[in-house]
């Protein structure tokens, strides 16, 4: 980023003058012993070599400020030639921000082909994406440090922003703007991988829920639809329908729980969800008394819903 | 520090009107303060208008004019007494006519006060309807309590002129609360027509 | 008065020095008009605007204080990564509280404050134009910040940030009443800003010495009345988003829902049209503090006082128009965005030029290195590495990388500690003996100085790092996998040297007091006017109004002090002088001690507190503030009296 190397190389250099010039001034002719009579009327022909000194100074700084202008007007310009550049043929996602947690959606203008998932954004290396960005509760902020700026979800707009993954790999994407309680866990993780993993991914999400194999899931099913889960997670092919809360269709395939807050375990998930409240305090979700059995079942169930 | 006299103030005059007078300034200061704070309202009334479709929105119909307007000449009329009030106090008028001439100051603003009771009917929407609703209503409020302050100021000096003699430092307070009078007719035109007004253009 | 110039005053012939005795006699009959009464009731009713001021001023620092309290509790659970010291509710209430003390409660009124007691003395007048107007805009102030922290200590702080982005902070998302709490206590503290502000530019364009043409005001006085244009045009901004936040939650309003065509970007917009210039409102006073400090201690007059007046000015104004750069990440126009980082790159120009004209009058004088000359030059050292972030983050591209990171936050505490703290440190040092007639201890100083100095560094210098490694700010915690763990136990590590360092401070100001050295009207041989009376200053400043001849009025006439004669001594007469000139114009005079504005505050609170609750409050407040100023109007006492006895003449 050469936005920074350049405001690095000037802060220090004019850090460094300023310094020098403000020490030695005050040092030089320094007087401890007693108080020197005050000058009430400065010589002038000393003045005026001081006031061209300041005016160098100033003027120094007029351009120092000038190039760092340009330089900020060209990296903006260059950002949105590339967006333009971008804009052939992007893959769109839109996100919407929720109290602590990221709903992801792949439009399709065939319903059936949407995918909706959360918390987790896959995107093909080398394309650029574009993010449409929403929210409907309080503000949110979408930044991915090593891929670009931040853009604010804001209710009531729609917003977009835009970025490309040169190499393959996981980045992570977290919340900026203060939303509440939980704004230090609202994390998102940004998957680059090569074109037909991307594809691969894609077509597998778009599929129903994986039917229950063995009889464990199939409990465990039973128990998800049986507990209040439903009523706020959505696993589509099910009768769980509830819009509240990340989807769960594809829960398995997942990297984290809770917006980034924990690997995906069998054990963390247990923990969060038996007690989402003590991992995540203030999180929406409540805590579910289940027995250990239930729970091992509907562990199950989740970690094959892949 | 020894100190030596240069300039004897003694022969200067204990009062003075307008802006020689600090309390002038300060009735500037306030005007200021309400003015920008007006200015702000203003700008959000038309901020929130940007994002709306349809202003006033659906269903909401225009303001009505007759009432509003009727409110505004008698707010422009209560301006002569304050003048004269203004002119008397300056000039060393009697108390009695400074006196009459701030009751029918205060009697007109009163009547203002009445008339801006109905005055918020006639935007046809609640505080709590809509957007438009809430700025109208907080617009109105504001103005409202500043035409209170006039008026309760008003009826106390008029008390004050019963019960006590007229002297030169009460006379530059009439002077000034006239200053603020005249502000609070003048901000309201503006506003007025913007409230009325900008909801018919297009 | 420019001098030999005709005025309507006489000129008096030289009469010759006023004889000792006269003196005594004078002072006793100007003390017996101006001082406070005794006593409890003294404190409530008084109109002295020094004993008001320095109220404000320790009130403010308690809550510097206390708000420094909560940081090292926050530094605290920053120590370690994924640390459970505090919860996310306490966290939350402990920086908003922290950052909306020491914005609303700590540096803007310790700045006004300081203007407070120093412009009347400064441009030689008795008093504040407006008595009593500032005793109740102190009680204002003390029931705002009363408000917040009692709430806070009750676990109903807010918890929203000092900016309270709605609709985070709106009715729906923010039940109960934190955030009525954080908007009302904006209510109080604006009201008691606006009143400073209108005291402070009243008196400095009013009541200035005679001859002191506005060529001839001092910088600090300057700074203090630029930055009261700046609150009359600025706090009405946060007092509108206040009330729309306050009457959204309360009475069902729709000003930030979009459901029903509110918006939310019209808090940000609002805020920040204020929120921008509030930091220069805290910044501007401190660069007249520096002023004073330079002059004083570089034996010479500042280089440059023209270009230092103008800059400030221009600073002021372009402080209007940059609001946006709080914002870039919400999506604004590009045209919008050029011109905002433009405005805000522009306003490094008047920082450096004054920064360049300080440096030009140390060169070119006699330097004397003591205590308060120290905090100035750490001042400008931490100033300009947190003026230079200031202009990266003014880029887009860079802002949107380490918008709401840590690299903001340390920023903020380089411009605000560096800024505006190190010089009203300095400020202590050096009008701490006008205030109580002893100097403050130059070693202690030293300690405080150095303690100050390098913990800060220490805390806040790693903070640039972290936020560009990532760090979002505002989070309660953070996961021991980012490897933030390091800078953040640094950072914490610098805390306890800075708490250091007040404490060093606090047992300086307690030891001086008694034990200092008696300073004498004049210590540092300054050459403004505060330093003509005695220290501390009595209750009505100047025995002798003087006459000014100089932008440096003690070191022209170097013994022996020019002034007026013809004020009245029988009652609180202050001379009143043209604008421009300060031509005398007439006496004036001004009212004494009263209780009713402590009423008048008193109502206010009522009417302010109970709207949190119901919206009667408003009424109710209307109804007793209005019988409090009509009992402040009405003629009591002396004035009674004596309009009794004009009547019967
Ligand atoms: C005293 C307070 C103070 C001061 C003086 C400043 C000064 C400046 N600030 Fe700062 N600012 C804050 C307090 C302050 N700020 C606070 C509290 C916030 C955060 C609020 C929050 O979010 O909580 C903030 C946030 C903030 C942002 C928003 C960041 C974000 O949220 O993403 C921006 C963006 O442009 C900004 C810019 C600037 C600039 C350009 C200056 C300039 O005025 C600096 C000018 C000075 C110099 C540049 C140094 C001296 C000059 C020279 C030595 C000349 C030579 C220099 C050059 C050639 C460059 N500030
Ligand atoms: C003038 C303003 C000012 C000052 C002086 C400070 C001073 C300090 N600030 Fe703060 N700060 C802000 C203004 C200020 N801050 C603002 C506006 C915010 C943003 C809030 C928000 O996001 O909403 C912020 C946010 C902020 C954060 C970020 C929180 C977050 O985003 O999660 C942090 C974190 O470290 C921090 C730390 C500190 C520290 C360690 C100090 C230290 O320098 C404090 C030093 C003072 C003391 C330590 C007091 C010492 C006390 C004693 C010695 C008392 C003992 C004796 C007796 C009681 C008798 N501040
Ligand atoms: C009242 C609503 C509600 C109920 C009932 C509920 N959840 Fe949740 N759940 C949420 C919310 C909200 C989140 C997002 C929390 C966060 O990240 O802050 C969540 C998150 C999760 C996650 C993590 C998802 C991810 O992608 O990170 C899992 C798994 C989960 N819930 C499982 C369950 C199970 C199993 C049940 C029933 C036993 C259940 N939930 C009941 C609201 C609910
Ligand atoms: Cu979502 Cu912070
Ligand atoms: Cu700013």
């Amino acid at each position: 980023m050469s936005l920074w190397w350049l405001a690095l190389a000037i802060s220090t250099v004019v850090f460094v003058l300023v310094v020098i010039f403000l020490l030695v001034a005050a040092l030089r002719r320094r007087e401890e012993r007693g108080a020197p009579e005050p000058t009430a009327a400065p010589e002038p022909s000393r003045e005026r070599a001081l006031g061209r000194a300041v005016s160098v100074a100033a003027a120094l700084t007029v351009v120092i400020l000038f190039v760092w202008l340009v330089a900020d007007v060209r990296t903006g310009r260059a950002y949105t030639s590339l967006r333009a550049a971008g804009a052939r043929s992007p893959i769109a996602i839109s996100v919407t921000g929720h109290q602590w947690w990221w709903e992801v959606q792949y439009p399709d203008t065939d319903p059936s082909r949407r995918v909706v998932t959360a918390n987790e954004i896959h995107i093909p290396v080398g394309r650029p994406v574009v993010l449409t960005l929403t929210s409907t509760d309080v503000i949110h902020s979408f930044w991915a440090p090593n891929l670009g700026g931040k853009r604010d979800l804001l209710p009531g707009y729609v917003t977009t922003t835009w970025f490309q993954a040169d190499r393959a790999g996981v980045y992570r994407a977290q919340c900026a703007e203060f939303c509440g309680h939980q704004h230090a866990h609202m994390a998102l993780l940004v998957v680059a991988e090569s074109p037909d993993r991307f594809q691969a991914w894609l077509a597998a999400q778009r599929r129903p829920a994986a039917t229950p194999t063995d009889s464990l899931r199939a409990r465990g099913a039973r128990v998800f639809l049986g507990a209040q889960c439903m009523m706020c997670h959505q696993i589509s092919g099910t009768p769980a329908g509830g819009q509240t809360a990340p989807d769960l269709t594809h829960f398995g395939s997942r990297r984290t729980i809770a917006a980034g807050t924990l690997p995906n375990t069998r054990g963390n998930l247990a923990g969060w969800i038996v007690d989402p409240q003590g991992i995540k305090p203030g999180s929406l979700m409540p805590q579910n008394p289940l027995s250990p059995d239930e729970l091992q079942a509907l562990i199950a169930y989740l970690e094959g819903l892949e | 520090m020894r100190i030596r006299a240069v300039l004897d103030v003694h022969d200067l005059p204990e009062h003075a009107f307008g802006s020689r007078a600090p309390i002038w300034w300060g009735t500037i200061g306030l005007c200021l303060i309400e003015g920008t704070m007006f200015g702000l309202a203003m700008a959000t009334y038309l901020y929130l208008r940007l994002d709306s479709r349809a202003w006033p929105p659906l269903r909401t119909p225009d303001p009505d004019l007759l009432l509003p307007t009727i409110n505004l000449v008698v707010m422009l009329v209560s301006v002569a007494p304050m003048v004269w009030a203004d002119l008397l106090a300056r000039r060393g008028g009697s108390k009695g006519a400074v006196r009459f001439a701030l009751i029918l100051a205060t009697v007109l603003g009163l009547a203002a006060l009445v008339l801006r009771w109905f005055e918020f009917d006639a935007f046809h929407v609640r505080w709590d309807t809509n957007a438009y609703g809430s700025i109208v209503w907080l617009i109105l409020g504001l103005h409202t309590a500043e035409i209170l302050a006039s008026v309760l100021e008003d009826v106390v000096f008029v008390a004050y002129t019963f019960r006590y003699p007229l002297d030169e430092k009460h006379r530059v307070d009439v002077s000034t609360s006239a200053v603020f009078w005249y502000f609070v007719v003048g901000i309201w035109v503006p506003l007025y027509l913007m409230l009325y007004f900008t909801p018919r253009l297009v | 008065m420019r001098d030999g110039s005709a005025v309507r005053a006489t000129t008096v012939a030289a009469e010759p020095a006023v004889d000792e005795r006269q003196l005594a006699t004078r002072h006793e009959a100007l003390d017996e008009q101006w001082r406070d009464r005794p006593g409890f009731i003294g404190w409530l009713t008084s109109v002295d605007h020094k004993s008001i001021a320095l109220r404000y001023i320790v009130t403010a620092f308690i809550f510097f204080l206390l708000a420094g309290i909560n940081a090292g509790i926050m530094r605290l659970q920053l120590a370690r990564p994924d640390n459970h010291i505090v919860g996310p509710d306490l966290y939350n209430q402990l920086f908003t509280v922290h950052g909306s003390t020491m914005m609303f409660l700590f540096a803007v009124p310790i700045m006004t404050a300081m203007g407070l007691y120093f412009v009347p003395l400064m441009v030689g007048t008795r008093n504040v134009a407006f008595p009593r107007l500032n005793n109740f805009g102190y009680y204002t102030y003390l029931t705002g910040g009363l408000l917040l922290w009692i709430g806070f200590l009750l676990n109903i702080g807010p918890d929203t940030g000092w900016f309270s982005y709605v609709p985070l902070a709106g009715p729906e998302f923010s039940p109960g009443k934190r955030v009525d709490i954080w908007a009302q206590m904006i209510t109080f503290t604006e009201i008691a800003a606006m009143v400073t502000a209108v005291e402070i530019i009243v008196t400095a364009f009013k009541q200035r010495a005679p001859g002191m043409s506005l060529g001839r005001v001092p910088l600090f006085v300057w700074a203090e009345v630029i930055t009261a244009f700046m609150i009359i045009f600025a706090m009405p901004a946060v007092m509108l988003d206040s009330s729309y936040l306050a009457i959204d939650r309360l009475v069902g309003t729709h000003f930030f829902n979009p459901a029903e065509g509110g918006d939310v970007l019209l808090h940000q917009h609002l805020f920040w049209f204020f929120g921008h210039p509030e930091v220069y409102i805290i910044f501007i006073p401190a660069l007249g503090m520096v002023s004073s400090i330079v002059e004083t201690f570089a034996r010479r007059p500042i280089f440059g006082h023209t270009a230092m007046v103008l800059s400030m000015i221009a600073t002021g104004f372009v402080a209007f128009g940059l609001w946006v750069h709080h914002m870039f990440a919400t999506s604004i126009p590009q045209l919008g965005e050029s011109f905002f980082t433009a405005a805000s790159v522009m306003i490094a120009i008047p920082s450096g030029v004054q920064i360049f004209c300080w440096i030009a009058t140390l060169w070119s004088g006699r330097p004397r290195l003591r205590v308060p000359l120290l905090w100035v030059i750490g001042f400008v050292i931490l100033f300009v590495i947190g003026g230079l972030t200031g202009v990266m983050i003014a880029s887009v591209p860079f802002d949107l990388q380490v918008h709401d990171t840590y690299f903001i936050v340390a920023h903020f505490h380089y411009v605000l500690i560096g800024g505006a703290v190190f010089p009203l440190f300095g400020a202590f040092y050096y009008w701490y003996p006008k205030l109580t007639g002893r100097m403050l201890g130059e070693t202690l100083g030293q300690w405080n100085f150095w303690l100050f100095f390098i913990g800060f560094n220490i805390t806040f210098f790693p903070m640039h790092l972290l936020g560009l490694e990532g760090m979002p700010r505002r989070v309660y915690t953070y996961p021991a996998g980012m490897g933030w763990g390091g800078l953040n136990l640094l950072a914490s590590l610098g805390a306890p040297l800075i708490i250091a360092s007040v404490a060093v401070f606090l047992v300086n100001v307690w030891r001086s007091r008694r034990h200092g050295a008696v300073a004498g009207e004049n210590p540092w041989d300054a050459p403004t006017l505060e330093w003509a009376t005695s220290s501390p200053p009595a209750s009505y400043g100047f025995a002798h109004i003087p006459v000014v001849h100089g932008r440096t009025p003690l070191w022209e006439t170097r013994d022996e002090l020019p002034v007026i004669t013809g004020l009245r001594t029988d009652c609180r007469e202050v001379l009143v002088t043209d604008v421009m000139d300060a031509e005398p114009d007439h006496r004036y005079g001004q009212a004494g001690p009263s209780v009713w504005p402590f009423m008048l505050a008193l109502a206010a609170a009522a009417g302010i507190i109970a709207s949190i609750f119901s919206p009667w409050g408003t009424p109710l407040g209307v109804v007793l503030a209005t019988i409090a100023l009509a009992g402040w109007f009405w003629p009591k006492g002396r004035e009674r009296r004596e309009l009794a006895a004009g009547e019967r003449t």
